[in-house]
């Protein structure tokens, strides 16, 4: 073999080892005591629970004085994601991102996990569930949207199945005593909004983020809101307690740990999240999505929303015959 | 011609000249790379741009995107491994042609149509986006059935392998894709309780496995014998012969890859089996195709690199990813506060055409680093087998776990691999299993999504204009072999 053959071949083994071992390192073990953070997420790139992961991270990072890696396992719905939590020490160096997704499986009975097995630590995000609709169409007016419902079924545009889309639709209907929806399951937000544009389907179950370039083009509008309150980017559309329907239900994203972590090191986790989400970064970035500083809470606060948020969504998918 | 002046912005700043410099190179390394691509690559690189300004991040991905798309075909021609997803249908051509001892050849016209596919949709994005924009919102959910079942129309014309094992194989792909959670339902299927399966089957895993791993066990047949590597001596510009051949094929492929692009969710890897199957459909020696036809090649390359241009057009225009890449440049945006949509248009749109630029340079650079660098990178190809495939398999492995972290995707890809590997030797062609996959979904899906629309009446999707034009061109597209081999006979009767 030639000498500058084995020196290529050096060369390649070498800039393979960069790319593939040395480059993924240098971005996520910056290093503070060797061990950089896992922050767990279920979700792919770009969606809205990796996003606001990363969100977080960003200053997080910066107050925690340590690294915090991405580590995205997916499956069973948010499933894979605690299950790989529980196989980690509960040391405090991981956080998972827990969603409402993540209550949907557990009631499913999709993980051994409970809530009792997990840490709160911080909610990032507090999303409710509007029903939008096609401004053209004059159920775009709240009364006219429930009257319309008493003698018609109308076709609901919801993310998959068996989840807070048409559990809140179904919900809605149901305690409204309205006729029960026809339920058209798209795999993303993208088609629901090209279908309700088209006129293909009525309603479209999103988060106020997933619609607002839509909203704001006055293509769709929020016929009704299902939330305490009114939200201050649409103001003008009335919640369902409002219209006399009693129903709540928001898209919620937080961080948990593993239960069993040192108390002073829960605390500075919390304490640093809290921190890292009242940075102006943080802050832009609700503010992008419809959102404001109220989407931010402490542990105290998240953990109860959890317990309230699986026992609302096994109670929604018992009555909904998803489970016994 | 103020927005002209606003694309050329880039080229006078040092700093995104830097950032392009290096997107540009990184993307081509990444492309090369089996398993790993654009779409991990700028994943990886995106914590990265937090500390660049918002344009120097949007074009370092986006730099990253286009030489990526490109850099995926050196790997095809050269070890007939795709190095991204978009560079499958360039191995069915490259690989033989480069087989045939003409491997600069082959990279130099897969250089020539990429840089004017990605060229040519730019300027399709600058000029027609807002215009294009609209088109997204015609295509409901009765269009993407059609569409897909005009796709699947070349499934038995395409790869090396007989009609009916080219049927049976994507039939196959179809079936793979029904793993994981029925959306519709929320019911697993065929996932026998393993959680990491809900999701599907990940299209990496499966295409490194058929791919890279099946050509690893095939060459592990070989291994003793005196293997007559393919040498790349030097990147050859197209001759005039070659440009003659393939200037159509170039132009409708750049065509259909932008076209395709603008489609939300569709993207590179559609593109380039669309416009490799219409060259072939439009080609007066379709019989070269699969044993190195030059047309093959341009067709692919020029459809995969100007689906890139075209898939921006959703992701900036409706911020709606055009593709897989185009959601991690989403999520950039985002993440830098810029809210992709029409009023980006109104409002940015010096941030705007300052992308459009970066990418109408990012691909002259990768043309010219292409074309300087090829031989470089061609130098894997001298590595002996016992080093060379060893190493792709180390990149394959570290390649697909990277994407989900998840070592299912691993075994996935090792069994498709082994599943490849016999595919070839009993003559199937591993392709279909791929158009399947990607395909099958698109059909299931979309076709129960339209009969809730239409109240289970499937008579509507015959309402519905653009659905009834693909409806009208599947039958046409099944029609033209037997059209074509009918008046073959006749000549062959008159002769």
């Amino acid at each position: 073999m030639k000498k500058s053959f084995k020196l290529f071949l050096a060369a390649a083994f070498l800039v393979t080892e960069f790319f593939i071992v040395a480059l993924p390192l240098m971005i996520t073990s910056a290093k503070a005591d060797g061990h950089p953070i896992q922050a767990i997420t279920h979700a792919g790139f770009g969606g809205g629970t990796d996003v606001t992961t990363r969100m977080m991270l960003l200053r997080a990072r910066r107050v925690l004085k340590q690294d915090m890696q991405l580590v995205n396992k997916k499956g069973g719905g948010g499933a894979a994601s605690m299950d790989y939590m529980m196989s980690l020490p509960a040391d405090g160096n991981h956080t998972l991102t827990w969603t409402t997704g993540h209550a949907v499986s557990m009631a499913l009975g999709k993980t051994k996990v409970k809530l009792s097995d997990m840490q709160p630590l911080a909610r990032g995000t507090d999303d409710p569930q509007l029903f939008v609709v096609n401004c053209k169409n004059d159920i775009k007016d709240a009364k006219k949207f429930i009257s319309t419902q008493k003698s018609k079924s109308l076709k609901y545009g919801t993310t998959h199945t068996g989840g807070i889309d048409d559990v809140s639709a179904i919900a809605f209907t149901k305690k409204g005593g309205l006729k029960d929806p026809t339920i058209v399951a798209y795999k993303g937000v993208a088609p629901i909004k090209t279908n309700l544009i088209k006129g293909d389907i009525d309603v479209g179950v999103l988060n106020l983020g997933e619609a607002l370039t839509e909203i704001n083009e006055g293509k769709l509008c929020v016929s009704v809101v299902l939330a305490n309150n009114r939200m201050a980017k649409i103001g003008d559309s009335p919640t369902a307690k409002e219209l006399g329907i009693p129903v709540s239900l928001s898209t919620v994203r937080g961080f948990v740990t593993k239960k069993g972590a040192p108390a002073d090191r829960v605390k500075q986790l919390e304490a640093g999240m809290m921190k890292a989400m009242s940075h102006n970064y943080y802050k832009n970035f609700l503010t992008e999505i419809g959102l404001d500083e109220t989407s931010v809470v402490g542990a105290d606060e998240w953990g109860k929303q959890m317990e309230e948020m699986l026992a609302e969504m096994t109670a929604q998918l018992k009555a909904l015959g998803y489970i016994n | 011609m103020d927005n002209l002046l606003l694309m050329l912005a880039p080229l006078f700043s040092s700093k995104l000249l830097l950032v392009l410099f290096f997107g540009t190179l990184f993307g081509l390394i990444l492309g090369v790379l089996p398993g790993l691509g654009p779409t991990t690559g700028g994943a990886l690189i995106l914590p990265f741009t937090m500390t660049l300004d918002p344009l120097s991040a949007i074009v370092l991905l986006t730099s990253i995107y286009c030489a990526g798309t490109y850099g995926g075909a050196i790997t095809a021609v050269l070890i007939n491994t795709p190095g991204t997803p978009a560079a499958a249908a360039t191995c069915l051509d490259g690989y033989p042609l480069a087989q045939k001892g003409e491997a600069g050849r082959a990279l130099g016209m897969a250089t020539v149509s990429s840089t004017v596919g990605g060229i040519f949709s730019v300027v399709i994005l600058v000029f027609f986006a807002p215009i294009l924009a609209q088109l997204a919102y015609e295509f409901g959910q009765p269009e993407y059935f059609a569409l897909a079942i005009f796709g699947l129309t070349m499934l038995a014309s395409i790869g090396e392998g007989s009609p009916i094992k080219n049927l049976i194989a994507g039939a196959f792909g179809i079936l793979i894709s029904t793993v994981g959670k029925d959306f519709m339902t929320s019911i697993d299927r065929f996932t026998f309780g393993i959680n990491e399966l809900t999701e599907g089957i990940g299209f990496i895993p499966v295409v490194v496995g058929l791919f890279a791993m099946s050509e690893m066990l095939t060459q592990s047949t070989l291994i003793n014998q005196i293997f007559n590597r393919i040498a790349l001596k030097a990147i050859k510009l197209p001759s005039k012969d070659d440009y003659k051949k393939t200037w159509k094929t170039i132009l409708r492929s750049s065509g259909i890859g932008s076209f395709i692009g603008v489609l939300p969710a569709e993207g590179g890897t559609v593109a380039s089996l669309i416009g490799y199957s219409e060259a072939k459909r439009f080609s007066k020696n379709p019989e070269e195709f699969g044993k190195g036809s030059i047309e093959g090649i341009a067709g692919a390359e020029a459809a995969n690199n100007a689906a890139t241009g075209g898939a921006m057009v959703p992701t900036l225009a409706l911020g709606i990813p055009g593709s897989a890449t185009t959601a991690v440049i989403l999520t950039g945006l985002i993440i830098h506060g810029v809210r992709p949509g029409p009023d980006l248009f109104r409002e940015q749109p010096d941030f705007l055409y300052g992308i459009f630029g970066a990418m109408l340079i990012a691909n002259i650079l990768f043309f010219i680093f292409g074309f300087f660098g090829a031989k470089i990178f061609a130098r894997i190809t001298l590595v002996p087998n016992k080093i060379l495939w060893p190493m792709i398999f180390a990149v394959s492995v570290c390649g697909t776990y990277s994407l989900n972290q998840s070592i299912i995707d691993v075994w996935i890809m090792l069994f498709f691999g082994v599943l490849g590997f016999f595919m070839r030797r009993y003559g199937f062609s591993v392709v279909p299993v791929i158009i399947g996959l990607i395909l099958g979904e698109l059909v299931e899906g979309t076709l129960r999504q339209s009969l809730v629309i239409f109240d289970g009446n499937w008579l509507m999707f015959f309402t519905r204009p653009i659905a009834l034009t693909f409806f009208i061109l599947s039958l046409i597209a099944l029609a033209f072999p037997l059209i074509r081999s009918r008046k073959f006979k006749k000549k062959n009767d008159k002769v």
